[in-house]
């Protein structure tokens, strides 16, 4: 089985999951309902026009139910498999995967989901875990969990998103740094992200599950499709809202899979963040990248194993964020880095540079010009990711930033180029509604010739307004709902 | 008056709705001093191109020329860069919507070292940030090597934090102040011999309108009135507004600025903002008030208020603000004696009157001489964009109650 072309959905059903919403004790009739018609084969027909080609159905929990719950769903996973569905089954992590097994195969199931470190011999197993790459191997199948729910956080009521004054940034909840991390150093093939949406009355809006699909997306990872209860009850019943909802889930499902080339782009950024990722130092280094994306601050993740041999070409500041010391070589290349021209930070106890700046500290660290650049020291233990990157954007010059965004609202974006540099794909997430952010504009340093604007509801690119702005061009875009892509190529230069 | 009845009810329900405002208004200081005049240039210029220049130069010509106010001094000059930089009015770069031009930046400090200026400060508060000013422009989309080259000795500060300054410089409202009796600032505004407060010609929401004393707001740094603050002390990086401490006063200023003068005065940002205005403008005298109308937006001072792009073409100065203020209301097509509760000041009190009462200088237009452009040639209504400007509920309820004003 080929995870990396399927594109996954939670399908809860059956006896199993009637079960659990009756030890839950609010299973309305509604939702009874629904779960018993998704458990029949032609519940399939939801699927049609979508490119939702995996399904993954509670198979174990270590009921008593279990078997009845499988021989139940039989017919449903046969239809599936003859509708060229790839069917999944998830199996508690405290469950003895041994007899689940069993059924699996004679039932035809693709492989199993599951926590559990055990595996069957002889069958398939995708195995989830929380966040962490301590012993992940690289190019396989990376299942996560513990993910959040997309989105901006609310802290205020009415027709105001979040009211943080006329300009301030409100907190996003996202995954996408996540994913962007994984692709970095692990490089998977395949990167599902397990989460659920929100449950309870207001049901998340069509807006919310296609900012879901999207932040996994833009990175090249998937969201298992996983819909509220309300919906799932609406949609069995045909109700029309519910039924527009689910076709804004799948265009935007259909929208990344035929745009997957764009993963394949380099993500541009002149920050190296440098760190192994790795034990006492996964906190601070995940919750950096974390806030970096949130800022919009272009990076690049620079594993310091590797650090030694990746190119620094294009990067204006490096950031070490590790507290035990470099290997000697890699120290060298970052204070060469620093007297090339480029801007190094470090945690405390790093040689300073050879002069003092002229220019003022930013709190915290401790400026000094080496070279033609500048070394930063830090004056505390780096343990405070807020207060890192805050520092960092302090820090930022931006007299060469690859491009500036202009109302990019509550949102987040990735500007990545194609291998050979020929052309180059900025995605933007929004996730504000606030209606003074008419048009979002977009300046980049290297003048493209061209661009074209594709959105979720797009059938077909549009063409953006191109505007000279020396030593770049700006590009203007209408109204950002909830995603636009602006894909530029053409014209001569570099970032 | 029946009692159980407000003043406000009283009076909707009893006159007419024209003129209740003004028919219900509660004198807002005590006797009215003197407050002066001085004249105020006005020009018509629509262009930030060459005619810039020669159109600055001979307004402050009329003002009895620049020399005597900066000849051999250092000028600090407050600049209007509200919000953040990457924030635009649709797809109107900020310099053509809500941030003073640079290129009226550069010219004034062009004009200012051929006047014999030692050296020219640029200051500015960039929203929640501790970056240099250079790069909040950069950000925007400018060069600040334009402002930098426009004259030897420029020099961009960011008085939202202290950089490499020591500590902050206390500033005694005379008199005492209408809502603070003193603030704390960059000791760039004191190490100076001249203050030019440069700002763009706009509408408010909170206010009414912003111009030269308006945009003194923003001198005040948010590492010490900001909505985070800790009690004890300032913090070394801005990470916020002044909406607590200044706009709906819900805390206090950390213990090394003063306090409030009367903590239960009305927590209203249509009485607290004019009030405030008028404070730091005394605290802070401004020397020089000039205001870039050539293109701005009205409705609101900003993208986050709604509002629309306009052309009005005009620049104003003056050496006195209150009367410069007056006079660009004026040519807003406002009328700089409105009373509070009427546009402009249609949520709030009139901070033109409450500085008038002050003693900072006259509003009344007959007693301010307008050199140049008349105002009704260079009039340019602002009060049709209220159209687009964005309801702030918040705000939309300055009653007499919230003002505080006491039953007759």
């Amino acid at each position: 089985m080929e995870t990396d072309r399927l594109v996954p959905m939670r399908w809860p059903c059956g006896p199993l999951e009637i079960e659990r919403g009756g030890r839950r004790g609010d299973l309305t009739s509604a939702e009874r309902e629904c779960l018993e018609h998704w458990s029949r084969p032609e519940a399939l027909t939801l699927l049609d026009g979508t490119p939702v080609s995996a399904l993954v159905v509670p198979w174990a929990d270590g009921s008593p139910g279990d078997e009845a719950h499988r021989r139940a769903l039989n017919p449903l996973v046969a239809a599936a498999r003859k509708g060229g569905l790839a069917v999944i089954g998830e199996v508690a992590g405290d469950v003895d995967v041994g007899p689940a097994t069993a059924a699996a195969q004679a039932a035809g199931l693709n492989a199993f989901a599951t926590e559990a470190e055990q595996s069957p011999s002889g069958f398939p197993v995708l195995r989830v875990r929380e966040r962490g790459f301590d012993d992940v191997s690289p190019g396989g199948f990376l299942g996560v969990t513990g993910n959040p729910w997309p989105g901006m956080k609310t802290s205020a009521v009415g027709a105001y998103d979040a009211w943080t004054g006329p300009t301030g940034p409100p907190w996003i909840d996202s995954n996408a740094w996540y994913v962007r991390l994984a692709r970095d150093l692990v490089q998977p093939r395949t990167t599902w992200l397990w989460f659920a949406p929100p449950q309870g009355e207001p049901s998340p809006s069509a807006a919310a599950y296609e900012q879901a699909v999207a932040d996994a997306a833009v990175y090249g990872g998937r969201w298992v499709v996983s819909l509220d209860r309300p919906l799932r009850a609406d949609l069995s019943r045909g109700r029309p809202e519910a039924r527009d909802t689910w076709g804004r889930i799948g265009h935007s499902l259909t929208f990344f899979e035929k745009h997957r080339e764009w993963v394949a782009y380099r993500p541009v950024g002149p920050l190296g963040v440098i760190s192994d990722f790795a034990g006492e130092n996964e906190f601070i280094s995940f919750e950096v990248v974390n806030l970096l994306s949130r800022r919009n601050i272009l990076y690049r993740v620079i594993d310091r194993n590797r650090a030694r041999d990746v190119s620094f070409d294009g990067l204006e500041m490096a950031l070490y964020l590790d507290e035990d010391p470099p290997h000697p070589d890699l120290a060298r290349k970052l204070y060469a880095f620093a007297d090339r021209g480029g801007v190094l930070i470090t945690p405390p106890g790093w040689k300073e540079g050879r002069s003092a700046d002229e220019a003022p500290s930013y709190p915290g660290f401790q400026s000094s010009r080496h070279g033609r650049g500048r070394v930063v020291v830090a004056r505390e233990a780096l343990v405070d990711p807020f207060f890192v990157v805050e520092g960092v954007f302090g820090l930022t010059r931006h007299a060469r930033d690859p491009l500036r965004v202009f109302n990019p609202g509550v949102s987040q974006f990735h500007y990545a180029m194609r291998e050979d540099g020929g052309s180059a794909v900025l995605q933007v997430v929004r996730h504000s509604r606030r209606n003074f952010e008419t048009h979002t504009s977009v300046w980049f340093r290297r003048p493209w010739a061209a661009a074209r604007r594709w959105g979720l509801a797009l059938e077909a690119p549009a063409p953006a307004e191109r505007e000279p702005k020396p030593p770049g061009v700006e590009f203007h875009l209408p109204a950002v709902s909830v995603y636009c892509a602006l894909e530029v190529s053409g014209g001569a230069g570099d970032e | 008056m029946p009692r159980g009845l407000t003043r406000r009810r009283f009076l909707t329900g009893s006159a007419a709705a024209a003129g209740v405002w003004a028919a219900r208004r509660v004198p807002l200081a005590g006797a009215t001093p003197v407050a002066p005049s001085s004249p105020v240039a006005v020009a018509k210029c629509d262009t930030y191109g060459d005619a810039l220049v020669p159109s600055l130069d001979r307004m402050f010509d009329q003002l009895g020329g620049l020399g005597s106010l900066v000849s051999g001094r250092t000028v600090a000059m407050k600049v209007n860069l509200t919000g953040l930089p990457t924030v635009r009015l649709g797809t109107l770069p900020a310099e053509r919507a809500h941030w003073v031009h640079p290129r009226v930046i550069g010219a004034v400090a062009h004009l200012m070292e051929r006047a014999g200026a030692r050296r020219v400060r640029v200051l500015e508060c960039p929203w929640a940030s501790a970056a240099p000013l250079e790069e909040t422009m950069l950000r925007a989309g400018w060069d600040p090597g334009e402002i930098l080259g426009a004259a030897r000795r420029v020099e961009l500060v960011n008085v939202n934090w202290l950089g490499r300054a020591k500590d902050y410089r206390r500033f005694d409202v005379p008199g005492g102040g209408l809502l603070f009796p003193s603030f704390l600032l960059h000791p760039d505004f004191h190490d100076c011999d001249t203050f030019v407060s440069l700002t763009k010609l706009k509408d408010h929401i909170t206010a009414g309108i912003t111009l030269s004393m308006k945009n003194c707001f923003g001198n005040i740094p948010t590492t010490v009135y900001g909505d985070h603050v800790p009690e004890n002390e300032p913090l070394e990086i801005p990470s916020s507004g002044r909406g607590a401490v200044f706009h709906n006063g819900s805390r206090p200023p950390p213990r090394i600025a003063a306090p409030e003068i009367d903590p239960g005065s009305p927590r209203h940002g249509g009485y607290r903002i004019p009030r405030v205005v008028v404070d730091i403008c005394s605290a802070r005298p401004i020397d020089l008030a000039i205001i870039d109308g050539i293109e701005t937006m009205a409705g609101s001072e900003g993208p986050w208020g709604g509002g629309e792009g306009c052309r009005p073409g005009i620049l104003l100065a003056g050496t006195n603000c209150v009367n410069t203020d007056a006079v660009a209301a004026a040519v807003m097509g406002y009328d700089p004696m409105a009373p509070g509760g009427t546009p402009p000041f249609r949520d709030c009190d009139n901070f033109l009157e409450l500085a008038e009462a002050k003693g900072l200088g006259t509003r009344d237009l007959d007693a301010i001489e307008v050199a140049g452009t008349p105002v009704r040639e260079a009039r340019f209504d602002f009060a049709p964009f209220f159209r687009t400007r964005i309801r702030h509920r918040q705000l939309s309820d300055y009653t007499d109650e919230a003002r505080g004003a006491k039953e007759e």
